[in-house]
């Protein structure tokens, strides 16, 4: 069984209020501003990551699933920008928080602080440059080394409007991705094919993976109460989680 | 200011309409531009008025006990009376974006810091001026001269200010004070002495006027040979590194300030490929690290436009007449002031780029000694300075500001003494964020991030504010902040120095 972490940092720095069985963020957080506060409205919280080689199109599959908006000469990235979006599935509202990092090796040293507390990782390759689809074996070391166990993480073939310039086979990719376990697609932030499929998907596998989870903790929770033993961190672990999945 | 930005705060909106949209109704002279007017009230909040020694009083008594007042308010407010006294002393400039009036904005700022003798003061550029390379100025730069003949048609007339004069006898000495060049060059560099004066200030060219010639002479030929070794020679004989330093720098050229049409030339972008790709080859330690690009983008444009007079060369149209000579020079004065530049701050860019992280402490402490309450509420948020202030530090405010704002505030940075990018850096960041601070503290994460990031937004609210003021809140946060915190003795000295210029 696959178990799946919520992002736990998250969670823990802010309360939760049941209010009508939607869950509120309370406390000093988002929405004590007097913008949107419907927007503030979520089940779910999940923290992503993009990476991938400089150039692939990261950011633009950023702005293009969270603004809808494509900048063919968008600025390379320094250091992490970021972005939230809401989006439903299965009947939740899960607000998905972006952190695009800068693919140059040399900002890996701050890229990498921010794996920690994410649930899920879109890598990113271009599929007209061989080398960006070489170097994604190196990506996942990278995630390997920082980010929790338990990411969903994904492939994503960006710029598949470039057919012309095709250097990456669909099949190829779709191999590799079977062989190391990770969920495939290809995209083109350009026009737009594939962007919200490839967010829409993960997010949903992560709520998937997670609501698993919880069910399982739960199971784990209630087993041992009943019996003896070494509940101790076992129950403390899942009270929050116990809440969260309640709503 | 007709195409008002749609997405900006409701605080910015208000910005413009009172001060851009209602300024013409106020009592302007002649020549001001609009938005010269709008800046009028940062003046009158107390901040650009500074210099004018009437004003200053008031700002002394105030300061001390009222730490926020100025810099924590919006610029929004209504001119209080001695505003409307600066509207009428003290002579504004017109919208960078437009050819000339950016030029004519760094003069007439001066003019205020002159001796307050106001707008009567406000010079056209000297267009007769010779500029040290007018040999080069052909017939394009006739037209140039004749557009800006036209934007400052009110001025034609009028004479050369106190300060323009000043500047032409530092600059045009046998052995340049340094000492005088920097003092009159925190307040804004005249654009036509822009190109000549970088050059000194960053140590490319010497202060003994006589060796300028020559030492050009010999670091562009060296630019050459460096050139030979490094650029051109086939693909197949580089490291695999080399190539891939190589595509990195490809990658990024295209992507270098694409909102100026001057970058889209191809051949400025041959130029900066090769200069950035010389550069990390030769500075192995830091090679190329995305941001220097960014980095070398006010060097092409200053020392372009010093062919032309110092009329601004953003909008891309002189590239028909540029040299292949021209280009050569230019590439090799980037390279090495580039040099000279990163060389202050070479540790910005080396493995975990160290400097980076030092200049982000620094500038959390000295926000967490300004403003407590800004600090605090950042803290709350859970937003760490790191997130938002890295790209600050390593693009130097190039990915928030237009060009021409930060050509300006560049003028500043190269004057300051010591590590003007490095120290007085913090600085202004600092004076921004406390700026921001009453609408920042409205913000939760997400809002702030966003705020924080959106460079258009910045732009849109600085284009207008312009480096004058930019440079005057930073000059009043750090007098303030020598007042109330530190108190230390360098600190004081800047503060003198920038007050009472």
């Amino acid at each position: 069984m696959f178990f799946f972490n919520v992002s736990c940092r998250v969670f823990d720095t802010s309360s939760h209020v049941e209010f009508h069985g939607k869950r509120y963020l309370s406390g000093h957080s988002n929405n004590d501003t007097m913008t949107t506060r419907a927007d503030e409205e979520y089940d779910y919280l999940f923290k992503v990551v993009l990476i991938g080689d400089s150039g692939v199109g990261k950011s633009n599959l950023l702005s293009r699933f969270t603004r809808n908006e494509f900048n063919l000469e968008s600025k390379s990235t320094i250091g992490v920008e970021f972005a939230t979006k809401s989006i439903q599935t299965e009947g939740k509202t899960i607000k998905a928080q972006i952190w695009d990092t800068a693919g140059q090796e040399r900002y890996r040293a701050i890229t990498s602080a921010y794996y920690r507390g994410a649930v899920g990782a879109l890598l990113v390759y271009d599929i007209s440059k061989h080398s960006t689809f070489e170097n994604v074996e190196r990506w996942l070391k990278e995630l390997r080394d920082h980010a929790e166990a338990n990411i969903v993480v994904m492939l994503v073939g960006n710029k598949s409007d470039l057919r012309h310039l095709r250097a990456v086979e669909t099949d190829e990719a779709m191999a590799f991705s079977e062989q190391h376990n990770l969920a495939f697609i290809e995209t083109s932030a350009l026009d737009a094919s594939g962007v919200d499929t490839a967010f829409q998907r993960i997010l949903t596998e992560i709520y998937r993976l997670m609501s698993r989870r919880n069910m399982a903790a739960e199971d784990g929770a209630n087993a041992p109460k009943l019996s003896s033993g070494q509940t101790i961190s076992l129950n403390a672990d899942n009270k929050p989680r116990k809440n969260c999945c309640s709503g | 200011m007709s195409q008002q930005p749609r997405g900006l705060p409701g605080f910015l909106r208000r910005t413009l309409r009172n001060d851009v949209l209602d300024a013409p109704s106020a009592s302007v002279e002649p020549g001001l531009g609009v938005v010269g007017a709008g800046m009028s009230n940062v003046s009158a909040s107390g901040v650009a008025s500074s210099s004018d020694p009437s004003d200053a009083a008031g700002i002394t008594s105030g300061s001390p006990e009222t730490p926020n007042a100025s810099l924590g308010g919006s610029w929004t407010s209504e001119s209080s009376g001695s505003g409307c006294k600066q509207l009428r002393t003290v002579a504004f400039p017109p919208l960078p974006r437009e050819r000339g009036g950016e030029e004519s904005s760094d003069d007439s700022i001066d003019n205020n810091e002159n001796d307050g003798r106001g707008i009567t003061q406000k010079t056209t550029k000297t267009l007769a001026t010779p500029s040290k390379n007018s040999t080069h100025s052909s017939t394009s730069s006739t037209t140039q001269q004749q557009t800006q003949n036209n934007n400052n048609n009110n001025q034609q007339a009028q004479p050369r200010s106190y300060k323009e004069t000043q500047f032409e006898t530092i600059i045009s000495s046998s052995i340049i004070s340094l000492r005088d060049l920097r003092k009159i060059s925190w307040n804004g560099i005249p654009p036509h002495h822009r190109s000549l004066t970088w050059k000194i200030l960053l140590g490319y060219l010497p202060a003994n006027t006589s060796r300028h010639a020559s030492t050009l002479h010999r670091k562009r030929a060296e630019y050459k040979d460096a050139r030979k070794q490094h650029y051109d020679i086939p693909d197949d004989s580089r490291t695999n590194s080399e190539q891939e330093t190589l595509r990195q720098v490809l990658v990024d050229v295209p992507r270098t300030a694409p909102e100026v049409p001057l970058f889209h030339n191809d051949r400025i972008r041959r130029c900066l490929t090769r200069l950035l790709y010389i550069w990390a080859m030769r500075h192995p330690a830091s090679s190329y690290v995305q941001g220097i690009n960014d980095l070398a983008t006010p060097f092409i444009a200053v020392f372009l436009a010093g062919y032309y007079n110092g009329v601004s060369c953003l909008d891309g149209e002189v590239m028909a007449s540029v040299t292949d000579e021209m280009m050569e020079e230019v590439e090799a004065d980037t390279y090495w002031c580039l040099t000279n530049l990163l060389a202050g701050i070479q540790d910005h860019y080396t493995s975990d780029q160290p400097g980076m992280q030092r200049m982000v402490m620094r500038l959390e402490e000295l926000v967490n000694r300004i403003d407590v309450d800004l600090s605090s509420h950042l803290k709350e948020t859970g937003i760490e300075f790191m997130q938002f202030a890295f790209k600050w530090m390593n693009c130097l405010l190039l990915r928030e500001f237009s060009l021409s704002c930060v050509i300006r505030l560049w003028d500043t940075y190269l004057s300051e003494e010591s590590g003007g990018f490095e120290d007085f850096h913090v600085y202004v960041c600092a004076s921004f964020l406390v700026h921001f601070s009453n609408e920042l503290q409205q913000m939760g994460f997400d809002e702030l991030f966003q705020f924080m990031q959106v460079s258009i937004l910045w732009s849109n609210v600085f284009v207008m504010f312009q480096a004058l003021s930019i440079v005057n809140m930073c000059r009043f946060s750090i007098k303030e902040h020598a007042y109330s915190k530190l108190g230390r003795q360098r600190n004081r000295n800047i503060t003198e120095q920038c007050i009472c210029p």
